[in-house]
């Protein structure tokens, strides 16, 4: 299997079969990385497609020398980033109208779906809803590392932080999500 | 090893990265601890847990999907006027910052000597520089924006102090100190010291402010290359005010503010860092 890094070169000289493979091998990765960030299949669905549409865009700015996975995944942030501002947004325009409407102040729509997906397995459930607990932040980091097994030096590339602030972002996190765990008794030791 | 250290390395094995030594302590630490022990197997169950939250599979055709949407997009159109309307933005970013600066500097030396021509190239060329500073200011790679930002922070520092201290009344007042002895060992040394802390201090200050985002492995390379940076866009400023006066004070002037303009910001950062690691 070829490189990330050589597939990408490819496309840039405008290898159109290259960029498809990326596109593919990053398929589910990402998909699902949208998926435990919070976002509903739909959502994630396009959002990869946004991902996408992004790193075509960016094809020239891509440097040879960099880790291709951080890049994407660098991307992939900025997209999920901007479909929550965009999010909030719809949102406090909606609760306007609704005071507006009524005089009252509509309940706000919970962020996500909680009962949505395939889950039906009770630990998977807690596990989700301990990590959509997390704050943003800690939440990209864990995910990242647990579940996309990025290292310390990709997501610090990806999000544009030190390393150093990512390790403790995700101890902070890992504490959060056990100490969480551990009151549900999801979690037997400790 | 004290067990909060074993806890931070337990999670450092699971996660990141253990020397071979270190990996090894921790083991025999974990061995004769009770209650490190019982945190390790927490730990291993935190990780499988976490495994159990599955996330469905992804729309069939999905990759195909987005791959013919991005293909059909005209991509070099795009991206080349992308790419053009950044640079355009730089650089009238650029444009701005070195007028302010014009107006800042030339207007805060008593005999300017430079004819308007000169000035309207030293204009033009600081433009570009500070446009390139901007752009690096938003680099995706977290040092090289670090170190353009602690350089054009220290550059707007030195231009706004322009006219309130501008070199030739700092060197004039050095020269009354030592008025009759022109040229001597004292006014050469006090020049020396001026000059450094005339560049070091604004670069110093915000190093300290910027530099905080950096790792500490880095602050000597981040360091001096925010020093040139910073030097090469105080340079036009120097020039105007020190264009007056006699080349031999200059020199001194310069030595001094050179060897800051490269302490200044190593130590800055080395401080932030410093200060942030200790926050963590
Ligand atoms: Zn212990």
């Amino acid at each position: 299997m070829e490189a990330d890094e050589v597939l990408m070169v490819r496309a840039q000289a405008g290898d159109r079969e290259a960029f498809g493979s990326l596109a593919t091998r990053y398929e589910t990765p990402l998909f699902r990385f949208f998926c435990r960030m919070g976002a509903e299949t739909d959502a994630a669905a396009d959002l990869f497609q946004e991902t996408i549409l992004q790193l075509y865009e960016r094809l020239d700015a891509y440097d040879p020398a960099r880790l291709f996975r951080a890049w994407l995944y660098g991307i992939a942030h900025l997209v999920w980033k901007d479909s929550r501002r965009q999010a909030a947004r719809r949102l406090e325009r909606l609760t306007r109208w609704a005071t507006l409407e009524r005089g009252l102040p509509e309940e706000p729509p919970a962020g996500q779906d909680l009962d949505a997906g395939l889950d039906r397995d009770l630990i998977g459930v807690a596990v989700r809803l301990a990590i959509s607990h997390l704050s943003e932040e800690h939440r990209a980091v864990l995910i990242l590392r647990h579940y996309q097994e990025l290292t310390y030096p990709e997501i610090a590339e990806a999000l544009g932080i030190p390393v150093g602030t990512v390790k403790s972002r995700m101890h902070h996190a890992l504490r959060g999500v056990k100490s969480d765990l551990s009151r549900k008794k999801v979690l037997e030791v400790g | 090893m004290e067990c909060d250290k074993a806890y931070d390395l337990l999670i450092e094995r699971e996660y990141g990265h253990l020397q071979e030594s270190v990996q090894d302590e921790l083991s025999s630490h974990v061995e004769r601890c009770e209650p490190c022990r019982i945190e390790a197997a927490s730990l291993d169950e935190l990780a499988s847990t976490l495994d159990r939250w599955r996330v469905p599979n992804p729309p069939p055709m999905l990759a195909a999907l987005a791959v013919e949407r991005s293909l059909n997009l005209p991509r070099h159109a795009s991206a080349a006027e992308a790419r053009a309307a950044r640079v355009f933005a730089h650089l009238g970013l650029g444009l701005v910052a070195a007028a302010l600066s014009m107006i800042l500097v030339a207007g805060s030396v008593p005999r300017l000597s430079i004819p308007a021509l000169s000035l309207g190239l030293i204009g033009a060329v600081w433009a570009a520089m500070y446009g390139a500073a901007f752009a690096q200011a938003l680099h995706r790679v977290l040092r090289m924006r670090t170190i353009a930002r602690t350089a054009l922070l220290g550059a707007g520092l030195v231009v706004l102090a322009a006219p309130v201290l501008s070199i030739p009344s700092v060197v004039d007042a050095c020269r009354q100190l030592f008025a009759g002895a022109r040229g001597s060992f004292g006014l050469n040394m006090l020049l020396f010291v001026a000059g450094g802390l005339y560049t070091g201090i604004p670069i110093f200050v915000s190093a300290a402010v910027c530099g905080r985002a950096l790792e500490t492995t880095s602050v000597n390379r981040g360091g001096g290359h925010a020093g040139v940076l910073f030097a090469i866009l105080i340079a036009p400023a120097v020039y105007i005010q020190c264009a007056a006066l006699a080349l031999g004070l200059v020199a001194t002037w310069m030595a001094g503010s050179l060897l800051a303009a490269v302490a200044g910001p190593t130590a800055g950062i080395w401080v932030a860092t410093r200060i942030a690691a200790r926050q963590a």
